[in-house]
């Protein structure tokens, strides 16, 4: 076999794939499975002669006359975008994860093809954070969403989003930020930017980092690629970061994919009161997420083992903290004011006076009380603690 | 007038603020003489969550003060003056990336206009009263003559029943709410309005969709 033909094999290949990404919905668990089981080219080649199963070729035979592939593949270059597909040496693996996870609302499978912008290889994307959260955000959801960004970006990873407003916005930007690499997955044709006002910041993202769809140009955001999407951003990442999700949110069915692939789900709390936490806190309470309040606990969860683990915040320790409790005791008796004699203290203390007066003398050696005017009292250093 | 790390501040000079930032006069009594100055004026307050100013988690260290100088330090906070601030904000010590480019900035021109119109509305509204702003209008007038949303006036309720707000408190929201509608171009003010003034109040966080309606415009 001469280079030319393996080169028409895979631009045979991308055809077949960028029909049949036209043809069905995204994340068609059908068409995952078909595709897997016979290959692109044979699927695309029954659909054209009906000798597909019947529901399947009935739902492609109402869009198949119209597809064009070539003619889409030159305007998607035309415009800057290319074409993705299994085998390309910038496809990357952790979509594979997919193949195996059971559908959600009807979705699943890995993508047939994914559209890129951008300047970046998807294959960079071997350490990668998702960060998602509701478009009807607060400014503690977005402050928070982009502090957890810039931290994990800082650290190397890149962070996926949905590049929509709210905490999605507030992700990829604390990641640009600090110079870090951001992917933003869409739910539509990456001709156009929803919502039109977010020109800007897409553009941004597709000079820094990429911006991606399963949706071929010129293809409108529905309900149904919204979920298909998440599953995508879930996918993409190794673990999922849920920043304010009210509890009908979006951001939950890309909570559930995460727990699909089996990759871990982490919770960003908010206030009790908030409906905008609410989200989030029962995915806490029911176990399937970890809670999290910084992008150092994040990559704690996600690093590799021992890579990231944290110092466990405790308070720092005193010289009455290393004292016996029978120390403590004769420290405890002895006054702030008025010098009290040794038998005083003891008294005080409940504690025999020969174990007084050794107690007493290791507590000065400490310098934590001093003898004057006939008797023992705190010292300044004493009383600071 | 900005008073900085105000809690350290002399307790009869905080309780001063009291008369200027309600009635925005002040007056100085000195032997058998009575005088009363103007003192209209916007008041900023700045605090530390405690004396070192550690007592939270995004400065990267522990807070090292006891709790005796953490209930001092918060007990000028909380006094009578607290009741007469309409505006707190909780701020977090810059990140890493914090002011990047694709932050949503307004010029203060773009603000200055904003403002501007704000204020006209009021202005518009209140022709031929005695008072131009929604800062300067008496509590019965603003009860009876322009008052908020039923649904809105519950909440407002709602809070003062729970203790959450105080009678006067519950005025001040009032007027904010009419604030928060004059920025967003809202004819009146409505839960939204309301509960945006109560977060500006008490230091919650904002809601990204009501910000949106007044930058937007």
């Amino acid at each position: 076999m001469t280079s030319s033909s393996g080169l028409d094999d895979v631009q045979a290949e991308r055809l077949a794939r960028v029909t049949l990404s036209l043809v069905f919905e995204p994340g068609d668990p059908r068409a995952a499975k078909l595709c897997a089981e016979l290959g692109a080219r044979e699927l695309v080649d029954r659909l054209r002669s009906d000798r597909a199963a019947a529901d399947i070729t009935t739902d492609a035979g109402t869009r198949l006359p119209f597809v064009e592939p070539e003619r889409d593949l030159e305007r998607a270059a035309v415009m800057g975008l290319r074409f993705v597909i299994p085998g390309d040496p910038e496809w990357p693996t952790c979509l594979d994860g997919l193949a195996a996870a059971p559908p959600l609302a009807e979705r699943g499978g890995p993508p047939l093809g994914l559209w890129v912008r951008g300047a970046r290889r998807l294959d960079e994307l071997s350490d990668a954070i998702a960060i998602v959260g509701s478009r009807a955000a607060t400014t503690y959801g977005t402050d928070t969403a982009a502090r957890i960004a810039g931290t994990v970006a800082t650290d190397g990873w890149a962070v996926i989003s949905g590049g929509a407003y709210g905490v999605d916005q507030a992700a990829h930007r604390g990641s640009m930020g600090v110079g870090g690499m951001t992917v933003a997955v869409m739910a539509h044709g990456l001709d156009r930017t929803y919502p039109a006002g977010h020109v800007d910041l897409v553009d941004a993202i597709a000079e820094r980092g990429l911006v991606v769809s399963e949706l071929a140009p010129g293809s409108a955001p529905t309900r149904i690629r919204f979920l298909a999407r998440n599953r995508l951003i879930a996918a993409l990442a190794r673990g999922t970061v849920v920043v304010e999700a009210k509890v009908r949110s979006g951001a939950l069915n890309t909570a559930n994919w995460t727990g699909r692939l089996h990759r871990p789900l982490m919770g960003v709390p908010g206030p009790v009161t908030s409906a905008f936490s609410a989200g989030v806190h029962a995915l806490v309470r029911s176990g399937a997420a970890t809670l999290v309040t910084s992008g150092d606990e994040v990559l704690e969860v996600v690093g590799r083992v021992g890579e990231h683990a944290l110092a466990e915040p405790r308070a720092p320790e005193r010289v009455r903290d290393r004292l016996t409790v029978r120390l403590q005791q004769v420290l405890d008796a002895v006054p702030v004011g008025r010098p009290a004699p040794t038998d005083g203290v003891a008294r005080t203390a409940g504690i025999g006076i020969v174990e007084a007066q050794r107690g007493l003398d290791k507590l000065e050696q400490h310098g934590l009380v001093s003898f004057a005017e006939g008797g023992w009292r705190l010292t300044d250093a004493a009383l600071a603690h | 007038m900005h008073l900085d790390e105000f809690p350290l501040f002399r307790t009869d000079v905080i309780d001063a603020l009291r008369e200027p930032l309600e009635n925005g006069d002040i007056t100085v009594a000195r032997g058998e003489e009575t005088v009363t100055l103007p003192a209209r004026t916007m008041v900023v307050l700045a605090s530390n969550p405690c004396p070192c100013g550690n007592n939270v988690t995004t400065t990267g260290h522990l807070c090292t003060c006891r709790p005796s100088e953490i209930r001092d330090y918060n007990r000028r906070v909380r006094g009578p003056i607290v009741d007469r601030i309409d505006i707190t904000r909780a701020l977090q010590p810059p990140a890493p990336g914090d002011g990047d480019a694709h932050e949503r900035r307004d010029t203060s021109e773009t603000i200055r206009v904003r403002v501007a119109e704000a204020r006209m509305r009021q202005i518009a509204r209140f022709r031929g009263e005695e008072w131009r702003l929604n800062a300067q209008a008496p509590s019965a007038a603003l009860r009876e003559r322009w008052p908020l949303t039923p649904q809105a006036e519950e909440t407002l309720v709602g809070a003062v029943v729970s203790g959450r707000l105080t009678r006067r408190g519950s005025v001040r929201v009032h007027r904010m709410a009419w604030t928060v509608a004059d920025l967003a171009g809202v004819v009146t003010p409505g839960t939204d309005e309301v509960m945006t003034a109560l977060a500006l109040r008490s230091g919650d966080p904002l809601r990204h969709d009501v910000l949106e309606a007044v930058t937007a415009r």
